[in-house]
């Protein structure tokens, strides 16, 4: 945890003309202060912050070494926004987070709005910028510095100019800079640092330091610490002026060699680690005064500094760490290893696993190194570190992917997400053939990392059902395949290929599991996944609401973090508009398509993307735009190519194309399709008969088109959805209008009207011609789906359902199925016990449900409850009166 | 690219311990201080090179290829009086 402001060393002297630069820079956006290692640019800045009444919240981000994953960057830059107290709680910043796997943009767009939203100036340092090495961060970074909210200061510290566009700024005069000349110490502040550290020295002395070191901050600093505990400084001074050594290397000699030996031998062990503390210097020192004697250090000058608030962890300047390294190399070279093997073992205990690889990695400890990959792997690519994981696996011994089956999976892994699927995939055939190698303690955990990676594999690009079975083999062969992250993102994967491949109930238990499992871990991805899985396996088992109810929970997870245009959400958009337009509510379902379509179009999955246009097809479809419907379900049959294995929804796509055909009066072209289908491996599918049905009554044939749906009706051929089954009824409904037969039309139509009001359903009656007709006709008064039959006449009027999607959020608690069945009836004039006929429910229990339904949508009376029930979508609008 | 003989120049005398960064070049005292020659990799080393004389505090003076024949790139840097 890094603090807040970093401590000001002892002896800190006050630059009245730099202050005033900053003051100068603080009016404008962003401030550059560009100048080489040992420039005082961190202590300029903190002894600023001080010395001005704070001006605003301060958050200070101390870029990590080597920064290559822009999630933590920006995880970290949340981090200290957060803690210093500049975002109110209630806040959407208050959640923000970068989405780990890509996809940034919404998150520095919501960071921007969040920053504009502020009450106060808030003030952000970025040091070390130079060590941001995350392309896509520094992108992000440099869209936020162009359009740089009124409230926000931000100011770059680095040892060399970063390229993040400050042309432009500069240019705008919007760019305040700090140089290394501006940095130097002037002769003034020279003599001010060293009386300052209690040194007295002639004037001439202080001149000469000055020329020697020519202002160089760290120069000045390291000849203070050595001549403070020179006996005679002066001699100090004419030794280093004569001296022709470079400043930094004669200055950091002095300094390390007037330490105590204990001090010397402490820094020159703990040198090979990012930061110590007590404990660990211990360790690496065999003593036991690790934690007073850093803690002197850093008292004593700015070489050491906290890494903490609470003063527990330490780093060491950087030009000291180096030169210590090089010490350190020199004076026991073969104690090197051993030193990186005792921190590896101590820091994968404390729960730092990355550098305990690391170091174990340095140590010459592979079998350290691939346990602590194996186990933390997951983690590392949930959390965003999709880049450390990589560097972590890079620094293994180059031949071990060759033999270490987990190893080989793990790097598999990582070629999928960079996209060199070629690599991908030799490696994961190297993981099969080594896979009985791997030692039995490992053998669980390596199967179950090669069952995940194989199915996320499958997923970018197609062939689940070559892997699935394997898959649940080799995950199912002892319960939970492996705690934690791995586990949990093993069986959300399952679960994805069960869905996939329509092994419904599977998928449904492991979604479970997983969503159990992602909330005990905390994390928001695997939750978010597990809820769309099963919003998605409900929408696929006719259960709408329930659907419904679980993206609803799923999207707003999404969109508190700030992922609401991430991959993984297109999913739930696609399928929630699928279940709006399958209920009338075309608007709203547009709009969530909407949502998905760009997300889609820049990363596609294939099974995603069929949705995308098959939903796109059926709004189309009933919005009576053929050609557009045609298009979209062909590109929709298209992109199921993409797929390996031929995808049931393949054949769908085709269906719906030859129903728009007919709507377009291509009558010639459908039947010669059908025919060719018919007689094809998917033949015996019942939903061509009902596209001959729809293509007879287009041909003025309605015999033709009453035998064509009779198998299906008469249950000889089953659909393989049941809204086909109310197509067939409407169309043989049609159908036997022409001919006359008014009981069977009122029969086909109740019984449709049986099969859609459970969910609501609506796209047929919007989808087959001459429905609403029928609909019109049908007599309301006995009629035992009144509710239903209202809101599709209300619909075919021209009024549409409000939407539905925000209705479960709004409600403290959502109505029970039950309680919006009994809703659906009080726009009618039927009384309670009516309604209770209609529903096989005693009065009593249906005054049950109206008073529960009542006090849950807060209202008062049967006219109240209809506006409310209006308002939040959960009753189609008001019929209009035209 | 194949590897090339640099000269780098950095300034000031360096210690045993400091030269020990520069494995592999040799080390020359000159009156623009150190010169550092030898043969390195390839651009990616030579970058690491000059990493390395950055994060030591160390000043660079000049850098260039001993087999390329031009003239000096920066001339002869001032020293200090």
């Amino acid at each position: 945890m890094p603090p807040a402001v970093p401590r000001l060393a002892a002896g800190l002297v006050e630059r009245p003309r730099l202050f005033e630069l900053l003051d100068r820079g603080a009016e404008g956006p962003v401030t550059l202060v560009s100048a080489p290692a040992g420039s005082g640019k961190t202590m300029l800045l903190s002894s600023w912050l001080g010395s001005v009444a704070p001006p605003g919240p301060v958050a200070w981000v101390s870029v990590g070494r080597d920064e290559a994953d822009a999630t933590r960057f920006w995880g970290l830059v949340m981090d200290e926004l957060r803690a210093s107290g500049a975002v109110a709680q209630d806040d959407p910043l208050a959640t923000l987070a970068p989405a780990p796997l890509g996809g940034q943009e919404e998150f520095v767009r919501r960071l921007l709005e969040g920053v504009g939203r502020m009450s106060s100036t808030v003030y952000l340092i970025l040091d070390d910028i130079q060590e941001l090495r995350s392309a896509e961060a520094l992108q992000g970074l440099e869209r936020l510095l162009a359009s740089v909210p009124p409230r926000l200061r931000v100011f770059l510290l680095s040892r060399r100019d970063p390229e993040l566009g400050l042309h432009r700024l500069r240019l705008g005069g919007e760019l305040t800079e700090l140089r290394g000349a501006e940095l130097d110490f002037t002769g003034e502040e020279a003599a001010e640092l060293l009386s300052g550290a209690g040194i007295e020295v002639a004037t001439e002395d202080v001149t000469r330091l000055h020329d020697r070191t020519e202002g160089w901050a760290a120069g000045l600093r390291l000849a203070a610490m050595s001549m403070a505990r020179h006996e005679a400084p002066e001699r100090f001074v004419a030794e280093f002026s004569g001296s022709e050594r470079a400043v930094a290397d004669y200055l950091l000699g002095e300094v390390l060699a007037s330490q105590r030996p204990e001090v010397r031998h402490l820094l020159i062990r703990t040198c090979i680690l990012e930061r110590v503390n007590g404990e660990l210097a211990d360790l690496l020192t065999g003593r036991t005064d690790g934690a007073r004697l850093l803690h002197e250090l850093e008292e004593s000058g700015a070489l050491v500094v906290a890494a903490d608030v609470g003063r527990s962890w330490f780093r060491y300047h950087q030009l000291l760490s180096d030169l210590l390294r090089l010490e350190l190399r020199r004076e026991a070279a073969d104690e090197v290893e051993g030193l990186h093997r005792l921190a590896a073992g101590w820091l994968s205990e404390h729960g730092h696993e990355t550098e305990a690889v690391r170091h174990a990695t340095l140590g010459a400890d592979p079998d350290l190194a691939t346990e602590l990959i194996g186990r933390h792997w997951v983690e590392l690519m949930l959390d965003g570190e999709d880049a450390t994981l990589h560097s972590l696996l890079s620094g293994l011994p180059a031949g071990l992917v060759e033999t270490d089956a987990e190893i080989a999976t793990i790097t598999a892994a990582d070629r999928l997400a960079e996209g060199r699927w070629g690599e991908a995939d030799a490696l994961l055939e190297t993981a099969a053939r080594t896979l009985t190698d791997v030692s039995e303690s490992r053998r669980r955990r390596a199967e179950t990392a090669l069952a995940v990676v194989r199915l996320l594999r499958a997923r970018r690009l197609g062939g689940i059902e070559d892997v699935v079975d394997s898959a649940s083999a080799a995950l199912n062969a002892g319960g939970v395949p492996s705690a934690g992250e791995l586990g949990a993102m093993a069986t959300m994967n399952l679960a994805i290929a069960e869905s996939w491949t329509l092994r419904l109930d599977d998928a449904e238990a492991h979604f479970e599991e997983g969503l159990a499992l992602g909330r005990t871990l905390g994390s928001p991805y695997i939750e978010f996944g597990c809820l769309t899985g099963l919003g998605v396996v409900a929408n696929l088992t006719h259960r709408l609401d329930l659907a419904q109810t679980l993206l609803g929970e799923a999207i707003p997870i999404a969109e508190r973090l700030g992922w609401g245009s991430h991959q993984m959400a297109a999913p739930a958009y696609v399928t929630l508009g699928g279940i709006h337009i399958e209920r009338g509510a075309l608007d709203e379902g547009e709009r969530w398509l909407e949502r998905a379509g760009p997300i889609v179009e820049s990363a596609p999955e294939p099974a995603v993307s069929v949705g995308l246009h098959h939903c796109r097809g059926l709004l189309a479809f009933v919005r009576a735009d053929f050609p557009a419907s045609l298009a979209a379900f062909r590109d929709g049959e298209r992109a199921t190519r993409e797929l390996r294995a031929p995808h049931f929804l393949a054949v769908v796509e085709r269906q719906w194309q030859l129903r728009a055909q007919v709507a377009l009066g291509e009558l010639d072209a459908v039947r010669a399709s059908l025919e060719e289908a018919r007689e094809g491996p998917v033949g015996v599918l019942a939903e061509w008969g009902n596209i001959e049905a729809r293509r007879c009554l287009a041909d003025g044939d309605p015999a033709g088109a009453i035998a064509a749906v009779a198998p299906l009706l008469a249950g000889e051929v089953a659909p393989w959805h049941p809204t086909f089954e109310i197509e067939a009824l409407l169309l043989d409904a049609v159908a036997r209008t022409e001919a006359g037969d008014d009981d069977a039309v009122e029969r086909d139509v109740e019984r449709s009207l049986e099969l859609a009001e459970p969910q609501g359903r609506m796209l047929m009656f919007l989808s087959v011609p001459g429905v609403p007709e029928l609909l019109e006709r049908h007599p309301v008064h006995r009629t035992a789906h009144a509710g239903h039959l209202k809101a599709l006449l209300d619909h075919v009027s021209g009024s549409e359902p409000a939407p539905a999607g925000g209705a479960a959020e709004e409600l403290s608690e959502p109505l029970s199925e039950r309680e919006l069945a009994v809703l659906r009836f009080l726009p009618t004039n039927l009384s309670a016990t009516e309604i209770g006929n209609e529903l096989f429910l005693s009065v009593h229990t249906v005054k049950t449900h109206m008073r529960k339904l009542y006090a849950k949508l807060d209202v008062h009376s049967r006219a109240e409850a209809v506006r409310r029930g209006r308002a939040l979508g959960l009753l189609a609008p008001a019929r209009r009166t035209s | 690219m194949k590897p090339t003989q640099y000269e780098i120049t950095v300034r000031g005398q360096l210690s045993e311990t400091l030269l020990a960064a520069f494995d592999g070049l040799a080390a020359t005292p000159e009156a623009a201080g150190t010169v550092l020659r030898g043969e390195i990799a390839d651009q990616a080393a030579l970058y690491g090179v000059l990493d390395r004389i950055e994060s030591l505090g160390l000043e660079l003076v000049d850098v260039r290829r001993a087999d390329f024949p031009t003239h000096t790139t920066g001339g002869s840097p001032c020293h200090p009086c």
